[in-house]
């Protein structure tokens, strides 16, 4: 310790060296974090090898739930269910999103119809989905008092009931799905077209561009990072939920709505396999994974974070 | 040639029947540099939508040569702009940029990138074809947006406060460059522009407005030596005109303009029209037409000198009556050479003669002036 001595007195000593407190203030919200995130992604992927069920007895079986999964007879059928109803789902819902952003922001600009439109758009999303789903039961509902039997009786279009959801049961959840969802990427669409400087219409307009120019050469390339969010995180909600399928048919009729997600609940949930389920919910995770990697490949991310040249 | 007869443009919304512009006036000849110079909210920017397409008058006509352009669409009369934003295709090469407006007109890939690259070279841009707009400094994105303008070589040029995003040193080379281009390309060019240097140094003529009207339109000199009012000889220059509020009275004969703070023979080869006499006028001198003189000169008005600035190439001096009873300072340029020090009493006079009086009973019209 040479030359303590002559240093200068002391001063207040904080109770804490300057370095700590950055984790102090992370504390309570990394704490949050590895409660209810990190803990429970363990604990399911370590029941992922046990044979936990209602006994709450479980004991390591290594690979075999993953093994029964393979085995399933029912596992191609439920693997092509969830791939129809996510791109089905994500096609629609992206294409609707895109084109009514476009039409509210650019073709019907500061009109108060558009702001309107957009907000009807919104109703479904925050209705609460019980009610949500009760509405499309009853629309399809399969008896004469169903909305679209009655219509249908009224006009004389048929006269039995029609059993929609025998029928066409996935149409029917693919269509609530997508309704509920198209608002959530037409608003991040509509922001993004609105952040386009109108100055750039503008010279768009006294270079002589077409409608179709505008659209595909100013309006899309300003959209390809929300689109790729959107599309992202739509797939993988689509890829993971089962709320609504659930609600709607719960999986049926036979399994012609079930999903992987759907499939992994039913599992854990209404069986008590819940280590047989939290394996089927670990493929669900490592699908959505890989889809994500694709895609941001597909839109070249990598752009995004390199940094630009400027000289003088 | 451009003609623009009465045009009038209100916007409609929350400030309906306010006039943007209001009975605008104005003949531009072909290649001919204009600029419409004025205060923000003038309606120079607005004439120049309106010009471009982009608005269309409420009232009046726009003729292009022979033809009423009313209701003829941007892309169909032949002009180029420059936008402030610049508004380069963020998404687009600067060749794509540049080949956008040719591309649209259906004109083929090949020839398209061809006169991309001519246009380019002219502007020395050609190093840069390969860059999006966002890996451009400032000064190359302008040059760009000027390529794109000329790329399909327009009868008319629009340029939209091009220079005010660019620092001040970068703006002087840029505004000699665009006046060279245009003088060898030949076309009609309208610039609106809210500086005065900018405006003065590389047009033919200069529209002054204010309030939705032309106030003057002259070439620059005439504008500087001969304000046709108030407005015009205020906002010109720089630093501004001095004028103070006086009244013009005849005394035993010597028509005399009398202020708060001094009095001024009008010289005896001018005489005014009787019926002048009595009215409330502004007496207009620049600053550089001020020296300070001897004691003894006949036209001496002294002075108490009240600030001194240094400005480089010389001194701007305030100075104000002895007795303080002028309610404006009255401000003077000198050479570095003269030692003036706040607080001193000078004398000064107006060089040559070169004053301007203002009517003030009829909005400020010019009734006087020599040069």
């Amino acid at each position: 310790m040479v030359g303590m001595e002559n240093a200068v007195p002391q001063a207040y000593k904080k109770p804490f060296s300057k370095k700590i407190y950055p984790y102090l203030f992370i504390m309570p919200f990394a704490l949050l974090v590895f409660v209810f995130f990190i803990l429970p992604a363990i604990a399911t992927v370590v029941m992922a090898f046990t044979d936990l069920n209602a006994s709450l007895k479980p004991k390591f079986v290594g690979f075999s739930n993953f093994a029964k999964i393979f085995s399933d007879y029912n596992l191609p059928q439920i693997l092509w269910n969830s791939a129809i109803f996510a791109v089905l789902s994500l096609a629609f819902s992206l294409i609707f999103a895109l084109i009514i952003a476009i039409a509210t922001q650019y073709f019907l600009k500061g009109k108060v119809s558009a702001v309107i439109y957009r907000v009807l758009w919104l109703i479904p999303s925050i209705i609460p989905a019980v009610v949500y789903v009760t509405f499309w039961k009853y629309v399809f509902d399969p008896t004469d008092e169903g909305f679209l039997n009655s219509l249908m009786h009224d006009f004389g279009i048929t006269t039995d009931p029609v059993s929609w959801f025998t029928k066409g049961a996935m149409g029917i959840v693919i269509l609530a799905t997508i309704v509920s969802t198209i608002s959530g990427g037409m608003i991040l669409l509509s922001a993004a077209i609105n952040s386009i400087p109108e100055d750039l219409y503008k010279a768009a307009r006294v270079d002589g561009a077409s409608e179709k120019s505008v659209i595909f050469k100013i309006i899309l390339p300003t959209l390809k990072w929300p689109l790729m969010y959107i599309t992202i995180s739509e797939l993988i909600g689509f890829v993971s939920s089962y709320f609504f399928i659930m609600l709607l048919t719960n999986g049926g009729p036979m399994r012609d709505t079930t999903t992987l997600s759907l499939y992994a609940y039913q599992q854990a949930f209404n069986l008590k396999y819940y280590g047989y389920g939290a394996a089927v919910s670990l493929i669900v995770v490592l699908i959505s994974f890989v889809l994500t990697l694709f895609f941001l490949r597909l839109f070249d991310f990598d752009q995004m974070i390199k940094r630009s040249r400027i000289e003088d | 040639m451009i003609t623009l007869k009465n045009i009038v443009k209100a916007y409609d919304g929350k400030q309906a029947g306010n006039k943007a512009v209001d009975g605008l006036n104005l003949e531009i000849n072909k290649g001919e540099f204009v600029a419409l110079l004025g205060p923000s909210g003038c309606g120079k920017t607005t004439t120049l939508m309106m010009l471009a397409g982009l608005l269309k008058p409420t009232a009046g006509e726009i003729y292009f040569g022979e033809r009423l352009v009313n209701h003829v669409e941007p892309k169909d009369r032949n002009i180029g702009m420059v936008f402030q934003s610049y508004a380069l295709y963020p998404h687009l090469t600067v060749r794509d940029n540049i080949a956008f407006p040719l591309r649209e007109r259906k004109i083929p890939k090949q020839e398209a990138y061809a006169r991309a690259k001519e246009t380019s070279k002219i502007l020395q841009i050609d190093h840069l074809l390969d860059r999006k707009p966002s890996q451009l400094s400032g000064g190359q994105q302008q040059r760009v947006a000027m390529a794109r303008a000329l790329s399909k070589n327009p009868e008319i040029l629009l340029l939209d406060e091009p220079m005010s995003n660019l620092d001040a040193r970068l703006k002087l080379d840029v505004r000699d460059e665009i006046r060279k281009i245009q003088l060898s390309l030949g076309v009609t060019t309208i610039i609106v522009t809210h500086d005065q240097e900018e405006a003065l140094a590389i047009s033919d003529r200069v529209a002054i407005l204010n309030g939705g009207k032309i106030q003057q339109y002259a070439a620059p000199h005439e504008l500087f030596n001969y304000p046709i009012n108030l407005f015009v000889a205020s906002f010109l220059g720089s630093p501004p005109m001095n004028l103070v509020d006086g009244k013009l009275e005849d005394k035993s004969g010597d028509q005399v303009v009398v202020t708060d703070g001094f009095e001024y023979k009008l010289p005896e080869d001018k005489i005014l029209d009787r019926t002048y006499m009595g009215k409330t006028i502004k007496f207009g001198i620049r600053p550089h037409d001020l020296v300070v003189c001897d004691k003894n000169d006949n036209q001496a008005i002294p002075m108490k000198v009240d600030l001194v600035e240094h400005l480089g190439s010389g001194k701007l001096v305030k100075v104000t009556d002895t007795q303080g009873k002028l309610e404006t300072m009255i401000r003077l340029l000198t050479d570095n050479e003269k030692e003036i020090q706040p607080g001193d009493l000078i004398y000064i006079k107006v060089k040559a003669n070169k004053f301007h009086l203002f009517d003030m009973t009829n909005n400020g019209q010019s009734i006087y002036y020599t040069c």
